[in-house]
């Protein structure tokens, strides 16, 4: 009988960890600068992917990484971000582009749980791709 | 020769252990020149534990009647206040900055010795600001 209490045991505590998700989804945050695509086949653009809860990102880079939407209000809106191996993006949004509005709302509202995803042609600093998405997964 | 290696190792690893996410917390300033009066600030601020001559916030506000308040107190217990008219040409933007404003804010704003009216408001949200 304690033979089979002992193996009841043993066997939940083998199986625990299958069931022991925990609920929420959480990915640790990251900055991401790469040129697309990698062949010049095409006019080639960078590409920023990057989440703001990389602040809380502790595994070692040669660099520090951060990201970061900034401008006065009434001006250009500029990106900036520097990836581990110390590469940097930047572009900007000037006045009266048909991405200024959305670039206004991304300037004024970026925090903990962003993710942003953006591009220029490698041929100009003006920002051509935008997008802001809000996860819980990137909350920290 | 494996000892060398070690004594390599140890000099190497300051260069190479930089924990990926850059980290700052700031603090509130404020400034006053005979033309201009500034606040500068990261909302961060809260999480300062740093002895200060006085406690440092920030505020952005807004209200029924639709002008923008502003104000903040710097770490040697200066104040700063300025306010954003509806007839501002910045009053559109800064109404959204109230309500998206976070913690990850730097902000300058910059008001003229004359007058109660914000004249220029940078803001960044930078992820290193986080807390």
């Amino acid at each position: 009988m304690f033979r089979y209490f002992a193996l009841l045991i043993i066997g939940s505590v083998l199986l625990l960890p299958l069931i022991g998700f925990a609920q929420g989804v959480h990915t640790t945050g990251n900055v991401i600068i790469e040129v697309q695509p990698s062949v010049p086949v095409y006019p080639q653009r960078k590409e920023l992917l990057a989440q703001y809860n990389v602040r809380w990102n502790t595994a070692p880079t040669t660099y520090t990484t951060y990201v970061r939407v900034y401008g006065n209000l009434g001006s250009s809106v500029r990106f900036y971000a520097r990836a581990g191996n110390g590469d940097t993006f930047y572009c900007y949004i000037p006045a009266g582009n048909a991405l200024y509005e959305q670039a206004k709302r991304i300037r004024n509202s970026a925090g903990n749980g962003s993710f942003i995803r953006v591009t220029h042609m490698l041929d100009s600093s003006i920002c051509n791709g935008l997008e802001h998405r809000r996860y819980s997964r990137f909350l920290d | 020769m494996k000892f060398k290696i070690f004594l390599a190792s140890l000099l190497l690893f300051p260069i190479m252990s930089f924990a990926a996410g850059y980290q700052y917390i700031g603090s509130v300033w404020v400034h006053e020149n005979t033309s201009y009066k500034y606040l500068w600030g990261y909302y961060n601020n809260r999480w300062n534990t740093s002895a200060t001559t006085a406690e440092t916030y920030i505020h952005f506000a807004t209200s029924n009647t639709d002008y923008i308040t502003i104000d903040g107190r710097g770490s040697d217990g200066a104040f700063f206040s300025c306010q954003v008219n509806t007839s501002n040409s910045l009053h559109a933007d800064a109404i959204e900055l109230v309500h998206t404003i976070n913690s990850s804010a730097y902000i300058s704003i910059r008001k003229p010795a004359t007058s109660n009216q914000c004249d220029s408001i940078y803001i960044n949200h930078n992820s290193a600001y986080l807390q």
